[in-house]
């Protein structure tokens, strides 16, 4: 009566090459390797190829300049922010701060701003003044239209456009491998510095 | 008994019926965005149910001590079996066509089942031939805390590497536990990609009951899921909610069939999703018998036609064929009533649209022996809130966008509870608002609930509990015991919607001496 089958398993399957709608030739997944890039490949709709500026007034495309084979660190913000932001924004610079240590040039921070009306490049400018931020981190604006659908696409949005709604939240990924996270942005430094980390690959050392 | 065509219909109808039911309301972005992937909106490949038999995973046999060098060895004159098991990924014949890549433990998803007895050690070796770092978590278990597989990531099994994981299935009483997996931020991918298995610990007195044993005596792990095009899993760690899929497994399988006789039959029914919500129940409306709950068999079963199964819920039932008469055409459905669209939670029961999880084929005409005593464990804890030494309140949370546990995020190095070893504690847990359900479940120990809102708790959730679910304003006290002198060490608590449990709604506590 006992039904065992269906799971057993043959090894040695030939896999013909499969076309993607609109993603050209890939193979499908049949080992580990295969599965990351995979999956990498699938999540390529949440990152919007938008154009964004930086705080020195460059254009930045989303994807291609700021996302592939990067590991990212992603904050939303606004210069104007009077609540969680001016504790976020130093919380990460001291995370910066850890990984040019243990990871140095490895990670990319990118601040985007909700409110790219207000918070012009020059106004991004001046904000990152405040703090001690290292070379790697981009503060970026953008159309409105653009910098939201950025947050819809990484789920970090909130339908009544509440601007701190989501404001605690750190998108941290690893492009390449299709990991991605999120994770508190006032968390304790050390913490984040571990979970960005992780994602990199690195293993956690025991301490109980 | 309605036809093939007609339930291949009723089966479009009721996913055109979930999505008909969707009113405006918020973050249903998700289900929107991301065409083909697993946020629910892309629409996996149609499949017609019932048509391959229901699989039930394998049991594990044990291995030679010998086999497994470095593996612990223990004086204490408890026996011990050893076990290996690899993670790794797979090609599984899911869907009809091209196979899908799951991720498994020793080759198959659902991975292979445990099956120790009460009171006997077994040692697990998980080597780890991932990707990525990973911890393995018995849910359930009465489980040294250095086993427990509790989310912290220094006790995470580094890619190619192994850990030895000790259960010394030392609970007051048998009962139907899982093993996933609980990389603390990952969980919900791993899960999602098939890492979980089934962990049944037996007991001679539970044997003696004569309940449906052996072929009678089957476990069904639900889960749903989203295949894109290819037939592939492909997991949305941008959907924070929880994931809601579009299709329908029971033990790996799309919408099975089991053929059976006309006779009783244990089933162990686990909900196996990251955040789907299940309402069960016999298209025939028949009633059944609820026998178990999360910790073990009830004191004394009840006669039910449906009940709620939260994610990482059990409950075991006992269903009696006999009255049906058995034939080629003789269908009985396991049918799900809920009706849920999004991570926040089930929108309620209609039993006007059933969804069958699985098809009964009554064909055999058997004997059966089996019985349902009145009486089923006497070996059942107590827990005298008298004793308790103290009362914690946990309010779970969502702000600012994620999820909380008493306003503060986990942080795998703070202790948010300390707990002295063989003391009896009270725990509140309140749900923190904003129409969102958090099926709360705590690792180490089974509880009691003592009140839901201030109701004595009614059916299985009477039995041993180790989930409780937050409905919406609810408050739930529950309490237990701390015993185990092996069981020292840090644990976790946290929500059960795994999506909420990734954006770390968790907290630590510490079993001390």
């Amino acid at each position: 009566m006992r039904r065992i089958a269906a799971l057993i398993l043959t090894s040695g399957v030939a896999l013909s090459a499969f076309v993607l709608p609109g993603e050209g030739a890939q193979q499908l997944p049949q080992d580990a390797p295969a599965y990351t890039a995979y999956q990498r490949n699938a999540l390529r709709s949440h990152f919007p190829d938008v154009m964004l500026l930086t705080q020195d007034n460059e254009q930045k495309r989303f994807y291609d300049d700021l996302i592939k084979d990067k590991i990212v660190v992603i904050q939303f913000m606004f210069a104007n922010c009077d609540e969680l932001c001016p504790r976020t924004t130093p919380n990460l610079a001291r995370v910066q701060r850890n990984l040019q240590q243990r990871a140095p040039g490895r990670v990319n921070f990118l601040s985007i701003t909700v409110d790219p009306k207000r918070d012009t490049p020059q106004a991004l400018k001046r904000y990152a003044s405040h703090f001690d931020i290292q070379r790697g981190w981009y503060f970026l604006t953008g159309k409105k239209d653009d910098v939201d659908l950025v947050r819809r696409k990484l789920g970090v949005y909130d339908p009544e456009d509440k601007k701190l709604e989501h404001m605690n939240v750190l998108t941290i990924g690893n492009e390449a491998q299709g990991r991605w996270l999120a994770m508190e942005a006032l968390a304790k430094p050390d913490d984040i510095t571990q979970t960005v980390l992780r994602v990199l690959g690195k293993t956690v050392p025991a301490q109980r | 008994m309605p036809t093939r065509r007609e339930l291949l219909k009723a089966g479009i109808y009721c996913s055109t019926a979930l999505l008909y039911l969707t009113g405006p309301k918020m973050d249903t972005w998700a289900l929107k965005d991301g065409g083909k992937n697993s946020d629910g909106g892309g629409g996996s490949p149609k499949v017609t149910p019932f048509q391959v038999a229901l699989p039930v995973p394998t049991v594990k046999t044990p291995v030679p001590l010998a086999s497994l060098p470095g593996a612990p060895v223990f004086n204490d004159g408890h026996p011990t079996d050893y076990y290996s098991s690899t993670e790794r990924v797979a090609l599984q014949q899911v869907l009809p066509g091209q196979k899908t890549l799951v991720w498994t433990y020793d080759g198959t998803y659902p991975g292979p089942s445990y099956a120790p007895r009460l009171n006997r050690r077994i040692v697990v070796r998980q080597t780890n031939h991932l990707s990525t770092n990973t911890v393995v978590h018995q849910h359930g278990g009465h489980t040294q805390a250095a086993s427990d597989g509790s989310a912290f990531p220094d006790e995470e099994i580094p890619v190619g590497a192994f850990r030895d994981y000790i259960y010394d299935n030392d609970s007051d009483v048998g009962a139907f536990l899982w093993y996933h997996d609980h990389t603390l931020d990952f969980t919900g991918h791993n899960v999602f990609m098939g890492l979980a298995g089934l962990f049944i610990v037996g007991s001679d007195s539970i044997d003696a009951l004569n309940l449906p044993s052996g072929a009678f005596d089957i476990p069904f792990v639900f889960q749903d899921r989203t295949f894109d095009a290819n037939n592939q899993l492909v997991y949305n760690p941008f959907d924070h909610d929880g994931f809601i899929g579009d299709t329908f497994l029971v033990n790996g399988a799309v919408q099975p069939k089991l053929r059976v006789g006309n006779r009783k039959y244990r089933f162990r029914t686990l909900n196996g999703s990251n955040a789907r919500f299940y309402e069960i129940s016999l298209s025939s409306g028949r009633p059944f018998q609820i026998i178990g709950s999360d910790g073990g068999l009830l004191r004394t079963p009840f006669e039910s036609t449906s009940y709620r199964l939260a994610p990482a819920e059990r409950v075991e039932i006992v269903v009696d064929f006999s009255f049906y008469a058995p034939g080629p055409n003789t269908h009985v459905f396991l049918n799900n009533t809920m009706i849920q669209t999004g991570g926040r939670g089930p929108e309620g029961v209609d039993p006007t649209q059933p969804f069958p999880l699985l098809r009964f084929d009554v064909l055999d005409s058997v004997t059966d022996n089996s019985t349902v005593p009145a009486v089923l464990e006497t070996g059942l804890p107590t827990f005298n809130p008298a004793e308790s030494v103290i009362t914690r309140e946990f309010e779970f949370v969502r702000s600012q966008g994620a999820w909380q546990v008493n306003n503060r995020f986990f942080d795998p190095n703070r202790i948010d509870a300390t707990v002295k070893l063989n003391t009896t504690e009270i725990w509140r847990l309140k749900n923190g608002g904003g129409g969102w359900f958090h099926p709360i479940h705590i690792h180490r120990n089974e509880f009691f609930i003592l009140d839901r809102n201030g109701f004595a708790p009614i059916g299985a959730e009477a039995g041993l509990k180790d989930v409780f679910v937050l409905n919406p304003g609810d408050e739930v006290n529950v309490i237990t015991k701390y015993t185990g002198t092996k069981q020292l060490g840090k644990y976790v608590f946290h929500c059960h919607n795994i999506e909420h449990e990734d954006m770390r709604m968790m907290g630590r506590f510490d079993v001390v001496l």
